[in-house]
């Protein structure tokens, strides 16, 4: 019987992967390039963390599963709450509990959205859990202990240490990046260690991990590694600053070796991104664009942003900045690109009636005309809600609206002098196109598929793959296309359309949305999502 | 039923702090959560949240006691933070 693999990656992109491969630094990632079937993997409309994760192991869309962004607004009377992401709020079962109900066991380790962990027949542990909180946010809960007894004082690296993360956006010296490396590259060490002894101890049909590594060296040192810019920045200060990045990606190389040949050759592996990666070479503050188009008062207390640096202590206070008597849209974080109208006035306008459809083209119209102060439009695109827009049933978390900057970053939602302000440096941001490998029995050999696959393809490939059943009304089929066509015919898909793919409502009405909203805006600070 | 609270609050933080490295420390009434007991913001969120699911979820208004201007306070002492639970459940 065929056992499946998701080895994530966050933030990989072929636009690193394959030169670091050609220069031969990855000899295992050459293996598997020169030896399965590559595509693109299409992330989601904004592609951010939560959103694809929960797109790739759910099956389905945001529309869907519900998850858009890190935070997501909740309404109240006259203004709206931000509450943190966690499992409570995925509307859709993932594939470790749809593995579950048909009796396979399943290994979930580091996936955003997996805190409180959902039970499966099998292990889970998710992402984005500080250190602290690693015991509680394990299941079970009892198997905590042996993997904190297996990895000794190492089992604090499981966890997310804000506190170290923090050092880096506080101004360290270029001589100080190498901690951060390191830290991450001992991560992803402990990351494999962990999974070499979930494998043994659990034996599952379905091993998931996810190496966030990549998307943290990537975020900070973009330019020193982007073959476009190696010109720009060849320095010698700028080539060891690569070289040390470099050791990074050359160590996930053999951790992933490692993990792979513990799994074993009857394997199916899938490798996988979220998303993509490039420059950013500027910031829009989107806020301060809505004020100007009038649909946006701030408040008198509202202060400007540091220009070009990170957001002042006041961003903790961003909700504050807005006067929302006199708001009728506002953007809410800055990683949703999403633009929300404000409760009240939602109240006054009805999804779907003539007034909001006018209140939706008017906006998306001013929005085609922002330009920047050369004349040139600043959104490649603007993403409606057709669900609200035809009053069909809609996630009470969907934006009306989502932005796409021309350089395909984040917005800043701060208040500003300036709309359009240009960076001092060029960072790294994502990018709609992550990376898909297929390794193994049932895959093809030595192909890359032109154009990509969606990110929501992996559930029903993971569940096929395992010779298991596939709900119907998943958002995408089977990607047969990356099939050895023996195993194409051998695996008979079976779509049932009996099984609920819908996870069970759990609420998550706990009044903690400031204390929430406040710790995610330090982290998504610390990630270099705010500017 | 002060009683009863302090005993929950006490069983919560040493349930949440049994990883943390502490040195020999004795939780009780006088413990100040951050000086004493390492809390950060994270931490304070989660205690909260093991709270609620303790007491049955009854929307304590944590943040006033936790917040003020924009900012937390960690030099709340557990005895505060018992009181604080009792005049809010009593109301």
């Amino acid at each position: 019987m065929t056992k499946v693999a998701l080895i994530g990656l966050d933030g990989m992109t072929f636009h690193l992967l394959k030169p670091l491969v050609e220069q031969g630094y990855l000899p295992f990632f050459k293996k598997v390039l020169e030896n399965g079937v590559a595509s693109k993997l299409r992330s989601t409309e904004n592609p951010v963390t939560p959103a694809a994760w929960v797109s790739m192991y759910t099956g389905q869309d945001p529309q869907t599963h519900g998850v858009y962004d890190f935070m997501h607004p909740v309404e109240r009377e006259k203004y709206p709450a931000l509450r943190f992401t966690d499992s409570r709020a995925i509307r859709s079962k993932t594939v470790w509990e749809l593995a579950s109900e048909q009796g396979k066991k399943s290994v979930s380790l580091n996936f955003f959205g997996m805190a409180p962990p959902r039970q499966v027949n099998g292990f889970v542990l998710g992402g984005f859990v500080p250190w602290k909180h690693l015991r509680m946010n394990t299941f079970p809960e009892e198997y905590y202990q042996v993997l904190k007894d297996h990895l000794g004082r190492d089992f604090k690296l499981l966890g997310m240490d804000i506190s170290e993360e923090k050092k880096i956006v506080s101004g360290l010296p270029v001589s100080a990046f190498g901690g951060w490396v390191e830290h991450h590259t001992e991560r992803n060490s402990v990351l494999t260690e962990s999974s070499l002894k979930l494998v043994d101890d659990f034996n599952p049909d379905i091993f998931s991990v996810v190496y966030d590594g990549p998307d943290k060296i990537q975020h900070i040192f973009w330019r020193y590694l982007d073959p476009d810019y190696l010109n720009e920045f060849s320095s010698k200060e700028d080539q060891k600053i690569r070289e040390m990045c470099i050791q990074h990606y050359i160590a996930l190389d053999k951790d992933i070796e490692r993990l792979t040949e513990r799994l074993g050759a009857d394997w199916d592996l899938i490798f996988a991104s979220d998303h993509g990666f490039g420059p950013t070479v500027e910031v829009v503050y989107m806020n301060q664009i809505l004020n100007r188009l009038g649909l946006l008062e701030w408040s008198e207390t509202s202060e400007e942003g540091k220009q070009g640096g990170l957001a002042p202590e006041k961003l903790k206070d961003h909700m504050a900045m807005i006067n929302w008597d006199k708001t009728k849209f506002y953007a809410p974080t800055p990683s949703g690109n999403a633009l929300y109208l404000t409760p009240h006035y939602r109240h006054t306008v009805k999804d779907g009636s003539p007034e909001y459809q006018d209140l939706i083209d008017g906006l998306v119209e001013e929005l085609e005309g922002v330009t920047d102060e050369h004349g040139e439009v600043v959104f490649s695109d603007i993403v409606m809600n057709w669900d609200r827009y035809y009053s069909k049933p809609c996630q009470m978390t969907a934006p009306d609206i989502i932005v796409k900057l021309r350089d395909g970053g984040f917005i800043s939602v701060l208040k500003s002098k300036t709309e359009v302000l240009q960076r001092e440096l060029p960072e790294g941001t994502h990018r709609p196109d992550g990376i898909f490998i297929g390794y193994g029995p049932s895959f093809k050999e030595g192909i890359e598929l032109e154009g990509s696959l969606p990110i929501t393809c992996v559930t029903p490939l993971m569940l096929a793959l395992g010779d298991m059943e596939i709900p119907g009304g998943l958002t995408s089929d089977v990607p047969y296309q990356v099939l050895a066509d023996e195993a194409a015919r051998a695996k008979n898909v079976r779509i049932n359309e009996e099984i609920d793919a819908m996870a069970a409502e759990v609420s998550d009405d706990h009044d903690q949305s400031h204390m929430d909203k406040d710790v995610l805006m330090e982290q998504l600070k610390t990630l270099g999502y705010v500017n | 039923m002060v009683n009863q609270i302090e005993k929950l609050v006490i069983d919560v933080i040493n349930e949440l702090t049994q990883d943390w490295d502490l040195e020999d420390i004795n939780i009780n009434v006088d413990t100040a959560l951050g000086a004493d007991a390492g809390f950060e913001s994270l931490d304070i969120v989660q205690l909260v949240v093991l709270i609620e699911k303790k007491l049955g979820n009854p929307g304590i208004p944590f943040e006033s006691m936790f917040m003020q201007e924009g900012k937390y306070i960690d030099d709340v002492k557990v005895g505060e933070l018992v009181t604080f639970i009792v005049s809010k459940t009593k109301s």
